[in-house]
């Protein structure tokens, strides 16, 4: 590792307020000697292309980046596109690894610690909640969604829009989870529910990156133009939308997550 | 009832096809006494019955949750048929 590298490279103004992170020539230099072009990246077999990949994520796993750094984005501007697409198209870890990955990052932010979220405002919860999406999409090998606080019902936590690609979740519910440990940690298991609606999303309408090939397909019944299309409980009643499969996914997939937050606050 | 007659109504009142056929094969299995308040709403779409358990009411789906009547009759058998499963899913929301 060259040590240089590591260095962040953050400045703040007279009022304290934190500039983009942006990468160091040095760090830039750095991970360009990796890049290679177009036309020798299509001539090089899958193995040695994904051992590139490899060395590419190493450099950067050596360098100190924030919590919201987008990788994806950085990479579109040192490497080629070849590159960039073979990039996003890697397969996802396997769901047991991205539980711990995603309880990882939640577990080592530290405005999730409860007393520092209760002091943080509306705006900065909103900040954090995607910072932390940022890196959640990073772990599923999906594009990052904006999180968004909007008004709803009082029995709608959130929402993926698959139009936008946009996550919705309930402003007055992130509000009141300063005074309520319980609401904080729905508010939790709401942005990575929601993350996984677009993680199912992207596998099933952009590019398969989900390592199940067959959970892919029963997703895809049940969003809109599959075979059963979307049960929302309005129009199909409660058990329709309860038990189709994208819902108990998702579900699943992020009682686990924060049942191994939980550990990890224990610990 | 006949299922094509629910499915007719259904698709009448502003279901789509897929779901107008998914709700109506549903709908042919509701308890008693849902069965005859389906009935009733089939022949007059504004003849809403009401009926509560274990603290909800089709009402208060339709106006709280924003159900229509067929989703309220559905979810009210659910309540009827498994009722800690259908609470537990209520209780949790929407996300």
């Amino acid at each position: 590792m060259i040590e240089e590298c590591s260095e962040k490279t953050q400045d703040f103004d007279a009022e304290g307020m934190k500039y983009p992170f942006e990468l160091s020539q040095v760090q830039e230099e750095y991970l360009k000697e990796l890049n290679i072009p177009s036309d020798v990246w299509k001539g090089m077999s899958p193995e040695s292309q994904a051992q590139q990949l490899e060395f590419i994520v190493g450099r950067f796993n050596e360098i100190d980046l924030p919590q919201d750094f987008n990788k994806e984005e950085a990479m579109g501007k040192l490497f080629s596109p070849e590159i960039l697409e073979s990039y996003k198209q890697l397969e996802a870890p396997q769901d047991f690894i991205q539980i711990e990955q995603v309880s990882d990052v939640l577990a080592n932010c530290e405005e999730l610690n409860f007393e520092r979220w209760q002091s943080l405002e509306l705006s900065e919860k909103e900040n954090v909640l995607n910072a932390l999406e940022v890196k959640i999409a990073e772990i599923e090998h999906r594009p990052p969604c904006p999180v968004r606080l909007t008004s709803m019902p009082s029995n709608m936590w959130g929402g993926f829009n698959p139009n936008s690609k946009a996550i919705d979740i309930n402003r007055s519910y992130v509000e009141a989870s300063a005074q309520d440990y319980g609401l904080y940690r729905e508010i939790l298991d709401t942005l990575v529910h929601e993350g996984r609606h677009a993680y199912q999303d992207y596998n099933v309408n952009v590019c398969e990156v989900h390592p199940r090939h067959s959970e892919i397909v029963s997703w895809s019944e049940s969003m809109p133009g599959g075979k059963w299309g979307y049960a929302s409980a309005s129009i199909y009643g409660q058990r329709f939308y309860e038990q189709q499969a994208i819902e108990i996914d998702a579900r699943n997939f992020a009682a686990d997550v924060l049942d191994r937050f939980d550990q990890k606050q224990l610990a | 009832m006949e299922k094509d007659c629910i499915y007719n109504v259904l698709l009448e009142r502003g279901y789509d096809e897929k779901s107008a056929r998914l709700v109506a094969t549903e709908l042919m299995t509701l308890n008693k006494p849902l069965d005859a308040y389906l009935e009733k709403w089939v022949q007059k779409e504004s003849d809403i019955s009401d009926y509560d358990a274990y603290g909800y009411s089709i009402k208060q789906l339709m106006e709280e949750r924003n159900m229509t009547y067929p989703a309220a009759l559905l979810t009210m058998d659910w309540l009827m048929k498994e009722p800690d499963a259908a609470v537990a899913s209520l209780k949790r929301g929407i996300k």
